[in-house]
């Protein structure tokens, strides 16, 4: 259910995974995360960062008014809704205290049993209802229970943590229109408990959730035991009924929402249910790691007996019942401004291995501060107990040279994990003129000065990312080395592709009097323009010529969609544990076809295929094959195999440069909020996601009281490198 | 007159010398650069309207003109200006005592002079504009002279780059990196003579290096500095001076925290903890000589100082550094070139198209002034700075000439305006009556009486619409819908200020670069204003 961990999308109609239809935590991955991560400023980074206000424009508007206009009156135009739900949501907030008494009459009770229960009729093939008698009998029962814990054992319960978010939801639903937004990820996909979790440290083992006991069978289906004692908050047991309760909202059109509509309807094949506490999942196909499907969240059957046409409505403002140590509090709720999180007390894992010592914070406070700016500000001033925005250098390094800091009472800390890399890099398209040469390539990746870019404008901090898919663990390719910056080489290959006279401007030329000169697509944001400036000053040396071309998010992305770029600089959005081919690379997604028949343009060029992630145009008979293969893959060891085989084509294709990643995230936190000795857990993006800081009231008090009376701490800079690829 | 005939005597000569040898002579390279302007404006005007009309050239033609424009309109109409200035020039030499001047004009001219502060400011602007048109003759990366192997050469005067092989670089073949050869020239009989600021305004952001010395007391320091260094270091090897034997960290003036020490490959050899400058653990990844490895490094440490650095006489950064790496003296003049170049080309459209506008509306009159004073309100009510960014968005390959061609086509309604008033004016005076009487033309009316009487309206503007153009161009740059990226702004400086108000100086540069420019324009404007005054020299009640 959370796109964290969901397979890999190979579905070949563009990026509807990664850009429209993304769930929170990818959005989270774009918006928020790279601000983080990525050293780039408020105007989302990855390609996928499409603002979810954009994305989910209402579909008269996007398929009416939107799409005919150009993309500078597109932003007007959602800048315009957005103003004017602001207003209508301005004004609903000033009839809020009416609004109490007749909610009920706008939603007259329901009870949707009935048409459920028709509903799983319907579906035989989907929905089985068979007794225990007819579960298998010799199933072997795994339970995780060896696997090391990962929580501080003086971790103490308590207090309440301060943070931030740069905007206010607009619902408290998981799902549906508007669930997507940036706070999905707080209050859901970190929170929320599936069958069996993945284990944060130990790659490729899994811990139990919900569920106390499970077993696989051909790698294709999956039999559970739930936890007898699991309940939700509002102290309703979690039974398999919740979890059939949950395929039907996925499924019904009232969550009004299509891609989990699809997403459940063809990645299961089918729900079994044996008794209350026994069932079993079965996939389409058999996965060379089927537990990793199993990010399904039960839903409360008593609280969802309204769920109906008006579900978005009706379930707007409502706390869902949560199968995590947190809900949301609507009590102290107040729209626009705060939203909070409070601890569920007599939650059902909170003594169990895996579970204690974490989660401890009795309460979590979300402060709306649109501007990071403004956050970090606040963050100084101790109104945020944590900031996380700080790993580019000019926060780390400059920003972060307060006397706060100095003194002690804010420290720092860099943590190396263990997280697939966002593929940043210089993506070629090969379907434009010039580029379509592989020679050019070769040189335009000699030609790129990614290293000085590291050393200088990310002052050395950050690591050169070696191929598109990396930071899979044993699914990367370590041994394919990026083409270096190199003036000789990069002459020698355009000289090969016929650049070969030098113009007055220090431009190359070929015989036919054509600049050797393309445009390079980036982010109109300040670190990306220095970026491309960098490029296009060291380009020179080697005679071609970069023209910096800064777009806003929409146009670049529509640029990109309809493959009119020349060069860009942009990334995509990663989920662990496998990385993509199909759509990045295959063939299919780079040309427009017509009953095997390419599609030619006015130019008599092949007619780019729009809409899809192959940005790069790439267009490999050798790599098709081998991405099909790979799609079709059923063991780790082969998916391993073919994945080298792919990134070594890539690698001769040169239509990807690989920039840079960070191999770490940076925090900072005033001297109160701690942490276990090892800092957090190996496969983490974020720290806090996977809960195990906890606040110590006695040493707030004593931090406190030393900055009144100006006496200081010595100064914490603490770097984690355990998890640090040697 | 005859200081005038010197200039534009130099003017013609400097042309014949630059065709001559085929230099690029600094103040002559303008002209290329305003006439390729005119022709690139021309050559978009024309392809849109053919293509409103639906009868858009093909690619080839299209080519054609473009090889046209920027190769034989270029070189003729510099060419044709040339020759103007060297036929004016002589003319003015041998006539240029007998010409006599309207005393009216004389009368403001002595006035304006009289005027100190505007004077004053007119010969300061004067000589800024004159430093900015010397171009690379003060400002740029490329060396003045170079004397290498017996031979003197001027690399800022070859149309061509010279690479790098021809000085004795090697491998050298992309073009000379003349800060770098000079340092490399150093001790030997040759020699580089760079620009004041050694610095291009454009694309050149070269990192500032430093490095560290161990004093007595067994600190870190950087040289030059008295507070112990704090940050990162780096010691390369002496034969790949790309590739780090240490990454070292420093704690004021201590070494402190982890640090990686490579091979010649750069892969890490051995790991090493620091607290304070003791050494807490060594981990060895492999074998390997770590003497050896030291022996092939380089003794000195080595600091990038990373950008924005402030104003330094070592490094030749004037006024310090911005964000990227840019010098900042070299910024600011290169923003001021396109300034000036802009400021003429924006004067000549907005007065063009506002003389002609309010000059017909005033003296048609009726409803031709109706319709048009309509239009105007219209066109006046139009939110500019949206439409600016508009306009902008839709073009996505703006120049300065795009930016200020959208400023002009919303800056002319002022002029037109007080062009109208005037021309209204004159036009029902007695003289103008008289003329008509006579059975004088339109054409005489207009040309011979109403346009000179309506001069002085004019001239007391055109000081006042400088100053709204710098400051326009300027606050597009600092919302980021000016300049294309990587162009020279004072807008992108103020705003990269602004970003970085810890780094004073580079607000400070660019504030005092826009205000002082703007200060001396208005007080030019102030004098020009007094002495055209009317009230001192207007006869009429």
């Amino acid at each position: 259910m959370s796109k964290r961990f969901l397979p890999t999308q190979f579905n070949g109609s563009l990026c509807r995974d990664s850009v429209l239809e993304c769930g929170g935590k990818a959005l989270r991955d774009t918006a928020l995360g790279a601000l983080r991560h990525l050293d780039v400023q408020r105007n989302s980074p990855c390609m996928t960062g499409c603002s979810p206000g954009v994305s989910r424009l209402p579909s008269a508007l996007e398929s009416g008014v939107a799409h005919s206009l150009p993309a500078a009156f597109q932003d007007a135009a959602a800048t315009a809704w957005c103003n004017c739900l602001l207003a209508i949501f301005t004004f609903f907030l000033t009839l809020a205290p009416l609004s109490a008494e007749t909610e009920d009459e706008r939603f007259p009770p329901y009870d949707n049993t009935a048409e459920v229960n028709a509903y799983y009729k319907s579906k035989p093939d989907f929905f089985q209802f068979k007794t225990i008698d007819d579960l298998p009998k010799d199933l072997k029962w795994e339970d995780g229970m060896d696997l090391p814990e990962f929580s501080d054992p003086n971790a103490q319960k308590g207090g309440t943590m301060r943070y931030f978010q740069p905007s206010f939801p607009p619902t408290l639903r998981f799902v549906g229109p508007g669930a997507n937004s940036s706070f999905r990820g707080q209050h859901f996909d970190d929170i929320a408990i599936y069958p069996v979790q993945p284990h944060p440290n130990v790659q490729g083992r899994y811990m139990p959730g919900t569920c106390q006991q499970w077993c696989i069978v051909d790698h294709q289906t999956v039999y559970l035991r739930l936890d007898p004692a699991a309940k939700f908050s509002n102290g309703d047991p979690i039974r398999v009924d919740d979890y059939f309760m949950m395929f039907y909202m996925m499924h019904s059109p009232h969550i009004q929402d299509p891609w989990y509509n699809n997403e459940f309807t063809t990645k299961y094949q089918s729900i079994i249910k044996y008794d209350d506490l026994t069932f079993a999942l079965r996939l389409p196909d058999p996965k060379p790691d089927p537990l990793f499907y199993l990010t399904i969240v039960p839903s409360c059957v008593k609280f969802y007996r309204e769920f109906g046409p008006d579900y978005n409505q009706r379930y707007n403002w409502r706390a869902y019942p949560s199968t995590g140590a947190y809900v949301l509090d609507t009590d102290t709720m107040i729209k626009g401004r705060k939203i909070s999180m409070r601890r569920v007390k007599d939650w059902f894992l909170k003594d169990r291995k895996f579970y204690r010592n974490r989660f401890n914070p009795d309460v979590i406070n979300y402060t709306i501060i649109a501007n990071l700016d403004k956050a970090f500000e606040s963050f100084r001033k101790g109104a945020l107990d944590y900031f996380d925005f700080v790993t580019p250098p000019i926060y780390w390094y400059d920003k972060l040279a307060v006397p706060e800091v100095f003194n002690g009472y804010i420290c720092k800390s860099q943590f190396y994990n263990d997280f697939p890399r966002p593929p940043w890099g210089v993506y070629l398209n090969c379907a434009t003129p010039g580029l379509d040469d592989q020679r050019i390539r070769v040189g335009i990746q000699h030609a790129l000065n990614v290293q000085k870019v590291i050393d200088i404008d990310l002052r050395g901090d950050y690591e050169r990312l070696l191929t598109p898919g990396d930071g899979y663990g044993r699914f990367s390719s370590t041994n394919l080395k990026p083409r270096e910056f190199s003036v000789e080489k990069a002459r020698a290959a355009f000289a090969s592709a016929g650049y070969d006279q030098l113009g007055s401007d220090g431009i190359l030329k070929n015989a036919k009097g054509e600049r050797l000169s393309f445009e390079l697509q980036v982010r109109d944001n300040p670190i990306h323009r220095r970026y491309g400036l960098r490029f296009k000053e060291e380009a020179l040396k080697a005679g071609l010529e970069v023209r910096i071309e800064a777009l806003d998010n929409t146009s670049a992305f529509k640029r990109l969609r309809d493959k009119q770029h020349e060069m860009c600089f942009t990334a995509w959005n990663i989920q662990p544990p496998f990385p993509k081919f199909w759509e990045n690379f295959h063939g299919d997604n780079a040309f427009e076809k017509k009953n095997g028949v390419w599609e030619l343009d006015v130019n008599g060029r092949r007619k780019a295929k729009p809409n899809t992630n192959n940005i790069t145009s790439t267009d490999n008979e050798a790599l098709d094959k081998l991405i099909d293969q790979y799609e079709r893959a059923q063991t780790a060891d082969e998916i391993e195999r073919l994945a080298h085989q792919c990134d070594q084509l890539i690698y001769e294709e040169a239509s990807f440069v690989p920039a840079w990643a960070p191999s770490f995230y940076r925090t900072a936190y005033w001297r109160w909020i701690k942490w276990p000795a090892d800092f957090n857990v190996r496969i983490s993006d974020l720290a806090w996601t996977n809960h195990v800081l906890w606040i110590d009231e006695a040493e707030k008090q004593a931090t406190l009281k030393a900055q009144r009376e100006g006496k200081t701490f010595p100064a914490v800079e603490q770097i984690y490198d355990q998890y640090r690829a040697k | 007159m005859r200081k005038l005939a010197i200039v534009l005597l130099t003017l013609a000569l400097l042309r014949i010398l630059q065709l001559a040898t085929g230099w690029e002579i600094p103040l002559v390279k303008w002209l290329s650069v305003a006439a390729s302007a005119v022709g690139a404006l021309g050559l978009t005007l024309l392809t849109t309207t053919l293509s409103l009309v639906k009868a858009a050239p093909s690619p080839a033609t299209l080519k054609a003109m473009q090889a046209f424009v920027s190769g034989l309109w270029v070189f003729w109409s510099v060419n044709l200006v040339c020759l103007a200035a060297l036929g004016l020039g002589v003319y003015l030499l041998q006539q240029g005592d007998k010409i006599s001047w309207d005393p009216l004009t004389l009368k403001r001219w002595k006035r304006f002079r009289s005027l100190r502060r505007g004077y004053v400011s007119m010969w300061i602007l004067g000589a800024l504009v004159f430093i900015a048109l010397l171009d690379n003759v003060l400002v740029g990366k490329r060396a003045l002279l170079v004397k290498y192997d017996g031979h003197v050469r001027c690399p800022f005067l070859e149309a061509d780059p010279i690479m790098g092989r021809e000085f004795g670089v090697t491998p050298g073949n992309s073009e000379t990196d003349y800060r770098e050869l000079k340092e490399r020239f150093q001790g030997t009989a040759n020699w580089v003579l760079m620009p004041l600021v050694p610095y291009d305004a454009r694309a050149d952001t070269p990192p500032v290096m430093a490095h560290l010395e161990k004093r007595g007391d067994g600190i870190y320091y950087e040289v030059g500095e008295v507070e112990p260094y704090t940050g990162t270091a780096a010691q390369n090897f002496k034969e790949h001076p790309d590739v780090k034997r240490q990454d070292l960290r420093f704690q004021a003036g201590k070494l402190h925290g982890g640090i990686s020490l490579n091979d010649a490959e750069g892969s890490p050899v051995e790991r090493v903890t620091y607290e304070n400058g003791v050494e807490q653990s060594r981990v060895k990844l492999n074998e390997s000589d770590a003497a050896a490895l030291d022996a092939a490094a380089n003794p000195q440490f080595q600091v990038i100082k990373y950008a924005p650095t402030p104003p330094s006489w070592r490094h030749r950064h004037f006024l310090g550094t911005d964000s990227s790496g840019g010098d900042i003296l070299a910024i600011m003049i290169g923003a001021f070139q396109l300034i000036i170049g802009g400021t003429l080309f924006f004067l000549v459209v907005t007065y063009l198209i506002g003389v002609v506008v309010g000059g017909l509306t005033g003296y048609l009159g009726g409803w031709i002034d109706l319709l048009a004073q309509r239009g105007i309100e219209i066109w006046s009510s139009m939110p500019f700075l949206y439409v600016i960014i508009l306009l902008r968005s839709l073009n996505e390959r703006p120049s300065l000439l795009f930016v200020i061609t959208a400023l002009a086509a919303f800056s002319w309604m002022g002029i037109s305006a007080y062009m109208r008033t005037a021309t209204f004016r004159e036009k029902n005076r007695d003289y103008v009556a008289a003329a008509r009487l006579m059975g004088a033309s339109n054409r005489r009316m207009v040309f011979t009486h109403i346009l000179p009487n309506t001069l002085s309206v004019l001239i007391t503007l055109l000081p006042f619409k400088v100053d709204a153009l710098i400051a326009g161009l300027t606050s597009l740059d600092y919302l980021g819908f000016g300049l294309p990226v990587g162009e020279p702004s004072w807008g992108v400086l103020l705003k990269d200020g602004v970003d970085n108000l810890a780094k004073p100086w580079i607000l400070m540069s660019g504030f005092a670069a826009l205000a002082s420019v703007l200060v001396l324009v208005t007080f030019i404007g102030e004098a020009i204003r007094e002495a055209f005054d009317p009230r001192k020299f207007t006869y009429y009640e």
